[in-house]
């Protein structure tokens, strides 16, 4: 009995001491960025404003957990955040563990941006980018009046990812599942808007989503989408005459495509993305369409300047009823340079004109203006 | 004196070749004997992580003060800044880290020496029978 207790006891130790010495742990490695921003902002010739801005801070603690594994968390500020102030907001953006078996599998597990068109996966981080303000739909700072995660997915749960090496193209690939938009919300009085925990997916459903590219030198393309049932316009339905939850659980499919290459000393790079609700009802346009293509010059090392070119077009269109007759064009025109002081301290001029069309019974055409300055650092 | 002439245009040439030639060199225990630009490229931008046999890859470099190193990245065909923002995107997105920078070529000769699965890359003229050597570019 005694001799079976040691056994056991000398096993557990060998097994505890073994699992230790498997495990290879990194040093905790803590990095982050910031961009704070000058803005002057014409709106419609009418309004004049001037403002500076913390735009957004990101810190990132990761860890390498043992030979293949790795864990991540990017917390993110937007907007000079004061919860005392109720100014901007402060996001849990990304938290995961990734499993990388080599160049062709990865796996990542927890809350994470899927890897969507070129951008998607990038677009909050401001020191490798050359704007200042995003293409529209990438652009956080703006979820206060613009839904832009209509446009993009901005959040997944499972993905499987990887690079295939085909001759002298290589094949990129990505498969997402996440949860559907329809997540349970806190009201103005601190309580779940619906009778779920918040924070949790309130259906039954999922997102789904992919993406399948190729390589070719320093050509990338690729072609996206997600697949998912939204609530989004749950209730408007028998505002317009339409019988009580016709616009419940709506299948949405988001696609996108996306060119991007770099040739000597220039950089081009292009997205579509095209929002589709189907719901067999006519008289209530729901789509979307986003475009952008940037064209850059690096005329030294470390001076870059762009010229990029936006687009959205939304549907908010019944045609039968007045009520909701919009159907919103947004131009926008860019130019911009960024100029890298170091490796790690970039700075951002970026000019813009902003052009509004929205079609009512009558035509409205809005212009702004607007110029901003930057200071990204990585550090 | 025009054959002394010419013996000294030539010794002249024959330095700035080989001031011009990069040797991309090995520990010994890698398992490959040659490698291509675009192989080079591949490791070197982080796509490629082990060698064919299972081991890791380890990458070393130069300090961007190392005149050879823009000489590297330029022969393989991507320049030292693209390379730096290719690596900064990888940090970023929590993929991976940079190569280690060493500060002489005598140091990174010596790293590779005694770390299995390393490779980097050096003048021609500094290689030394501790390493192998996989490529010369020019």
């Amino acid at each position: 009995m005694i001799m079976k207790k040691i056994k056991i006891t000398f096993f557990a130790l060998w097994f505890a001491v073994n699992l230790s010495a498997q495990v290879e742990e990194g040093p905790i490695k803590i990095f982050g960025y910031f961009q704070t921003t000058f803005t002057y902002l014409n709106t419609y010739q009418i309004q004049t404003t001037s403002s500076f801005s913390m735009q957004q801070m990101n810190m990132f603690f990761q860890k390498d957990l043992a030979e293949g594994w790795t864990a991540l968390t990017n917390f993110q500020f937007i907007n000079s955040f004061s919860s005392e102030r109720f100014w901007g907001n402060f996001n849990l953006e990304e938290v995961w563990v990734r499993y990388r078996l080599n160049q062709q599998l990865n796996i990542k597990a927890g809350l994470q941006t899927p890897i969507f068109n070129n951008l998607n996966e990038i677009n909050n981080r401001t020191p490798l980018l050359p704007y200042i303000i995003r293409p529209l739909a990438y652009e956080t700072s703006f979820s206060e009046f613009i839904n832009v995660e209509e446009y993009v997915p901005n959040r997944t749960f499972l993905q499987m990812y990887g690079i295939i090496p085909a001759g002298n193209f290589k094949i990129d690939y990505a498969l997402h599942l996440g949860n559907s938009p329809n997540i349970s919300s806190k009201n103005l009085f601190g309580t779940p808007a619906h009778s779920n925990q918040s924070g949790v997916d309130t259906t039954a459903t999922f997102s789904y989503g992919g993406r399948l590219g190729l390589r070719f030198g320093d050509i990338k393309s690729g072609f996206s989408f997600t697949y998912d049932r939204t609530n989004l316009f749950k209730g408007l339905d028998t505002a317009i005459g339409l019988p009580k939850n016709t616009f419940e659980e709506i299948p949405r499919l988001r696609y996108g495509a996306d060119l991007s290459f770099h040739w000597n000393r220039f950089y081009f790079e292009s997205e579509l993305i095209h929002v589709i609700y189907d719901d067999d009802v006519d008289i209530f346009d729901k789509d979307k369409q986003f475009y952008y293509g940037t064209l850059g010059y690096n005329i030294f090392d470390n001076l870059f300047i762009f010229g990029s070119i936006w687009y959205i077009k939304e549907d908010y269109y019944i045609k039968s009823i007045f009520l909701f007759e919009n159907d919103v064009k947004i131009r926008v025109y860019n130019a911009g340079l960024a100029y890298d002081f170091t490796e790690r301290i970039r700075l951002k001029l970026h000019a813009a004109t902003v052009d509004i069309d929205v079609l009512n019974d009558r035509s409205q055409s809005n212009e702004s203006f607007y110029i901003a300055t930057a200071i990204s650092v990585f550090f | 004196m025009i054959k002394k002439s010419i013996y000294i245009v030539s010794l002249v040439f024959l330095c700035v070749s080989i001031q011009a030639q990069v040797a991309v060199i090995a520990n010994k225990s890698v398992p490959v004997n040659q490698l291509k630009k675009s192989d080079l490229i591949d490791i070197y931008s982080g796509e490629v992580r082990y060698w064919s046999n299972g081991d890791p890859i380890y990458v070393f470099d130069l300090e961007t003060e190392i005149e050879i190193r823009d000489e590297f990245y330029n022969l393989i065909g991507r320049s030292s800044t693209r390379m730096k923002s290719i690596w900064m995107k990888k940090l970023l997105l929590g993929e991976g880290d940079p190569p280690k920078e060493f500060s002489s070529q005598e140091l990174l000769i010596n790293k590779i020496a005694s770390t299995k699965g390393a490779i980097g890359f050096v003048a021609v003229n500094k290689v030394t029978n501790e390493v192998k050597v996989i490529k010369i570019l020019q």
